[in-house]
């Protein structure tokens, strides 16, 4: 065995030492070549995000609406029915934290912006926000530009695929596999064709809905909801100094998730808006949660819209925003 | 800086290519590389600890010192008890006082606001449990003379701050890792080849099969009011699993990746579900805690007095309700001590069959594997229900509406969510008698094979990871 006291050099290492490194590297390589690879191929597959981050570059200087929320926002407004030049910032689980860093960290950027949209739907005070890990803290950045994470960014932040492997499988499984066009949007990153969910698959019977299994929390929690309150407000005053119209929307759901919400939820969201509605003059709220247009055909499942619903609560939402002028 | 991140993946081959490439006979280089990367693993989390670790490790080397040096018994326990003060001291400010001061001020009905010792608006530093432990366990140590103290600070900064178990254990004995510091550490290929193997393994286990139990766990878990009886049974099993996956492949991953560097860690965990009694279960999970409370708490309450079932019971009841409260300060967690040591002081009391003094623990280990497998999913799902609680009433309010069957809706056995638990448990019980299921495949299987199932493991990995989340066992 060489005595390395004697030599440092960058090679220096042990004959055993060199067989397990020549060893690894012949394993670890093609690992490393596949996720090269997937990371290219992920890139090139158009997805909702790159839709949208693409949207959000070129319009930039146009845009004058931001919408923000979770899946209930992404599947219930599309942009192409705003007569306004407006982008949808909403995505699924996103909670208020992040709207509002998503908001913070592209204002410079969306000069003519005058009127943001949040989601205060049926839990939003009661469920926590996302956390550090939040998997699309990637997304975001690689996309938008936008850094949700309270340290700065590395390279490896900047990795699609890996920031939701199941996801973006079946992204790359529908595009080039299956090729069925379940993942199409149009110009603004929505999902043109989504209408294969559970109330399709019931067949649109409104019995067999209320045998169904609906997921709603109903757990109310003093914490969570005094600390997104208090988070909700500081939002609401960034956006009153920074002179924007605040529109609050709830989106539709539908009866057999109505019917399953706890009314003590209910009635604290519903005093918070009203102490709102009296603190800010600039806000503005549309609530559709048990609108009647909206039928079980409009419906992807009991609380997402498909794309027809969508359409509808749009321009709900479009007559409203037109009105404030 | 997490062990499933890509900076760990960074970090490990730069550390340790720099680590041989020093050279094995260069070993103060070796520690002092060591040392450097240690903290800065750390530093990433919050560089400000750094210092809490380093004011640890001073003060628990020169109180070290201090004994061996001092030939008064009253100078020895001063330097014994300043140690412990100050590691129990920062433990308690830093993760038990505000626990405290809430309940105090809960007990007296009084406001936080109104009471003279507010609240304190402070955050935890990972793994001040795990080494706040170790270090306090030398001194000890020293003053039992069960081992001489280290004179080369070096060793002991690095004995203290060592990456791999750092934030998460094995809680490591000074007689067992700080000698392993001033010998040589020679390259062997097949222990770092096994090192490997148990990273790849502990990230199985913590990014396929706990990130994905914990998303179905959590969705019944944040509402029980909403869920029925079998769906919570369900839920609470699978959190064992959960938390098993989570902090065993913590444990795998910190023992392969101190392998690569030549260091042997103790075994933290030995397939727990498959213990035949309560006893044996804390045999196989989080090992050196449990020897760590046997050795400290247990065993002096014991050797103090007459060694009768009373006694045993009563050391039983305070070392588990200190092992409860170690993982966090929540009255769950005391109850889930608690519980564990009414289950095996049951199992412990002795009674005479034909003249033969036995206890059920005895018949536990005789009766078929079957039964006692039953019995140990009973006593793991109940302790689950402590463990993932956020209150007594919450976890008591489930065990009640588990035991009052009311059906559950939309209930769904297989997802693929844990569609990878029924896989773990096949290979963990095949390769039971080795230390990890990879090793049990170098007998069975040629080169060519075996590559092909690592690369599928890889492969799985990559596919299949949930969504990241930080170690469970990090908080604690």
């Amino acid at each position: 065995m060489p005595d390395q006291k004697k030599n440092l050099f960058i090679f220096n290492f042990n004959k055993h030492i060199s067989v397990f490194l020549k060893r690894g590297l012949l394993f670890f390589t093609p690992v490393a070549i596949f996720c090269v690879l997937l990371e290219l191929l992920i890139l090139n597959t158009p997805s909702s995000f790159s839709i949208i981050g693409n949207y959000l570059d070129e319009k930039q200087e146009d845009i004058e609406i931001v919408i923000f929320g979770s899946s209930q926002i992404k599947n219930s407004i599309n942009p192409k029915f705003l007569d306004k030049s407006s982008i949808n910032l909403s995505s699924g689980m996103q909670h208020h934290n992040t709207d509002f860093k998503i908001l913070n960290q592209t204002r410079n950027r969306l000069k003519k912006l005058n009127t943001v949209v949040f989601e205060v739907s049926y839990g939003h005070f009661e469920v926590n926000h996302n956390s550090k890990y939040y998997w699309k803290n990637n997304v975001f950045l690689k996309y938008y530009g936008v850094n949700l994470k309270d340290r700065n960014t590395y390279p490896t932040d900047y990795l699609v695929y890996v920031s939701n492997p199941a996801y973006f499988s079946r992204l790359l499984y529908a595009n080039y596999i299956k090729k069925d066009g379940s993942y199409t949007y149009n110009d603004y990153g929505f999902y043109k064709n989504k209408y294969e969910g559970k109330f399709k698959t019931l067949n649109y019977d409104t019995i067999q809905f209320s045998k169904s299994y609906v997921k709603i929390n109903r757990r109310a929690d003093k914490n969570i909801f005094k600390y997104n309150v208090s988070f909700f407000y500081n939002m609401l005053d960034y956006c009153e100094n920074e002179g924007l119209n605040i529109v609050i929307i709830s989106p539709p759901t539908f009866n057999n998730y109505n019917d399953l919400r706890n009314p003590f939820i209910l009635k604290r969201r519903d005093s918070i808006l009203n102490i709102i509605s009296e603190k800010y003059k600039n806000i503005y709220f549309l609530n559709s949660e048990e609108d009647m247009e909206f039928t079980a055909k409009m419906f992807w499942d009991e609380k997402h819209l498909n794309p027809d619903g969508a359409e509808l609560f749009t321009l709900q939402l479009n007559d409203l925003i037109n009105s404030l002028e | 800086m997490l062990f499933n991140s890509f900076s760990f993946g960074l970090f490990l081959p730069i550390v340790l290519c720099l680590y041989w490439l020093i050279g094995y006979k260069r070993v103060k280089y070796q520690n002092v590389l060591l040392l450097l990367a240690s903290y800065f693993f750390y530093g990433l989390w919050d560089w400000r600890f750094l210092l809490l670790i380093l004011a640890s490790s001073l003060i628990d080397y020169f109180a070290g010192i201090e004994i061996s040096k001092s030939h008064k018994i009253s100078s020895k326990k001063l330097f014994l008890y300043s140690s412990i003060v100050w590691n129990l001291g920062v433990l308690f400010i830093f993760k038990y006082y505000n626990f405290f001061i809430d309940e105090f001020s809960d007990l007296f009905n009084l406001e936080s606001n109104d009471y003279t010792f507010s609240s304190l608006q402070i955050i935890l530093p990972v793994g001040l449990s795990f080494y706040t432990f170790q270090t306090m366990s030398y001194t000890l140590d020293v003053y039992k003379k069960k081992i001489k103290p280290t004179g080369n600070l070096l060793h002991f900064l690095c004995f203290v701050s060592f990456f791999p178990q750092l934030v998460a254990g094995p809680i490591e004995r000074a007689k067992n890792l700080l000698p392993q510091f001033s010998k040589e550490r020679k390259f062997d290929i097949a222990t770092s080849k096994d090192g490997l193997r148990l990273i790849l393994w502990g990230l199985f286990k913590k990014m396929v099969v706990a990130d994905n139990v914990a998303i179905a766990v959590n969705a019944i878990y944040l509402s029980p009011e909403d869920q029925g009886s079998l769906s919570l049974f369900y839920a609470s099993i699978l959190f064992f699993f959960q938390i098993y996956c989570d902090f065993s492949g913590y444990s795998d991953i910190a023992i392969g990746s101190a392998k690569l560097f030549g260091f042997k860690l103790s075994k933290n965990f030995n397939i727990p579900y498959l213990a035949r009694s309560g006893a044996d279960f804390w045999n196989r999970w989080h090992i050196t805690l449990t020897k760590w409370f046997i050795d400290y708490v247990y065993g002096p309450i014991i050797k103090k007095r007459k060694r009768s079932y009373f006694t045993k019971t009563f050391a039983l009841f305070v070392s588990m309700g200190l092992i409860g409260l170690w993982h966090g300060a929540k009255w769950t967690f005391v109850f889930f001590g608690i519980y564990q040591a009414i289950i095996i002081a049951i199992e412990r009391i002795p009674f005479k069959i034909k003249g033969k003094k036995v206890s059920i623990s005895y018949y536990l280990t005789r009766i078929p594997f079957a039964f006692t497998i039953i019995y140990i999913f009973i006593l793991i799902t109940t302790s689950s229900i402590f463990f993932r609680a956020d209150t007594l009433e919450s976890a008591f309010y489930i065990i009640k509406k588990i035991g009052s069957f009311v059906p559950s809706e939309q209930f769904s056995l297989i997802s693929t969510r844990v569609m990878f638990v029924p896989l773990l448990i096949v290979l963990e019980y095949f390769s039971r008698r080795k230390n990890h299921p990879f090793e049990f495949f170098e007998k069975k299987f040629s080169k060519p094979v075996r590559w092909l199932i690592y690369y599928a493991f890889v492969l799985i990995i990559i596919r299949y990871a949930g969504p990241k989340e930080e170690f469970i066992y990090f908080q604690f």
